[in-house]
């Protein structure tokens, strides 16, 4: 299993994305964030403020989406916080260096 | 891109083996049986990809499709209903792999076909795509039903979901745990629809819909 490949395309999509869309979050979830061994699918949470549209945002994963199992869960920042989507998921955030 | 289908099986799915590996044909072995499986990479699979397929593998048993959220025609569906074929993404191939016994139909598709085809309402259920059913009731109405399994139907799950798999009657929600966002009913709204719990949808089925 890539698992370690997957993480860091989606880091550098998560990367390259916020730089187009700036304002978005990112998370892992599910039975990745959860170390399980065998993950069937990787999980993500994209929490966007409401001038982005969840569709370039999806657009902007599409090449990582061929490459890997990637479920995308798009919430805006009102759904996020309203439905406590990160803590209740225990969602962990993805970050990257920006320092490049 | 479909090379990374045989990395991601995970060694939990009990005795079962890649024995060959030319894409896009996987073949697994389990005990004394042989699983071939067909790959494809379609963002939306038709009876055209079903049929070419079948006619590559005559003892096939599943077709796997690397991407994502894809729309799978109706036709593309009975096919493979009708051929005893499994279906779908790869997490669908894990549990058909691991099931015992297999069963070629998603597990989400079995729920919403069996429990509305249970009601002694409904005539008929059929599918047009892998998440838009018509529903036939014995009252004569017809109704089409974009279903969505999210644990949580967000304003996001509602647009994408009418703009990949077309505009229904009504949108409802078959995932009996978590909820449907205020944005996600505002969404749905807005397209001159509604997202009912799957309680609320029985309910309707007494309504005059077409």
């Amino acid at each position: 299993m890539d698992l370690d490949k997957c993480i860091k395309a989606l880091r550098n999509a998560a990367a390259d994305t916020s730089d187009k869309l700036p304002g978005l979050a990112f998370y892992l979830f599910g039975s990745c964030a959860r170390d399980e061994p065998w993950p069937e699918d990787v999980d993500v949470l994209i929490v966007y403020p409401l001038h982005i549209d969840p569709r370039a945002v999806r657009d902007s994963f599409t090449a990582c989406m061929r490459e890997f199992p990637l479920h995308l869960f798009l919430a805006s920042r009102q759904e996020a916080a309203e439905h406590r989507l990160v803590e209740l998921q225990n969602a962990v955030a993805i970050t990257w260096n920006t320092a490049t | 891109m479909i090379d990374w289908i045989p990395n991601w099986i995970p060694k939990k799915v009990s005795g079962v083996y890649i024995v060959e590996n030319a894409l896009p044909r996987i073949v697994f072995r389990q005990e004394n049986e042989t699983i071939p499986v067909f790959a494809l990479d379609q963002t939306r699979v038709t009876e055209f990809h079903v049929r070419d397929a079948l006619a590559i593998h005559r003892d096939l048993r599943f077709i796997v499709n690397a991407t994502k959220e894809a729309l799978y025609d109706g036709d593309a569906l009975g096919l493979c209903e009708q051929q005893k074929v499994g279906l779908g993404e790869l997490g669908e191939l894990v549990s058909f792999l691991d099931g015992t016994p297999r069963n070629h139909i998603q597990r989400d598709a079995r729920f919403v076909l069996r429990s509305l085809r249970q009601h002694s309402l409904v005539e008929s259920v059929t599918r047009e795509n892998n998440r838009m059913y018509v529903v036939r009731c014995r009252s004569h109405s017809k109704m089409r039903v974009l279903v969505l399994h999210d644990y949580l139907v967000t304003a996001d799950s509602v647009r994408n979901g009418l703009e990949t798999f077309g505009v229904p009657n009504v949108i409802a929600k078959a995932n009996p745990n978590g909820t449907i966002t205020n944005e996600a009913m505002d969404a749905a709204k807005s397209a001159g629809l509604e997202v009912l719990t799957w309680a609320e949808l029985f309910r309707s089925l007494s309504k005059q819909w077409t």
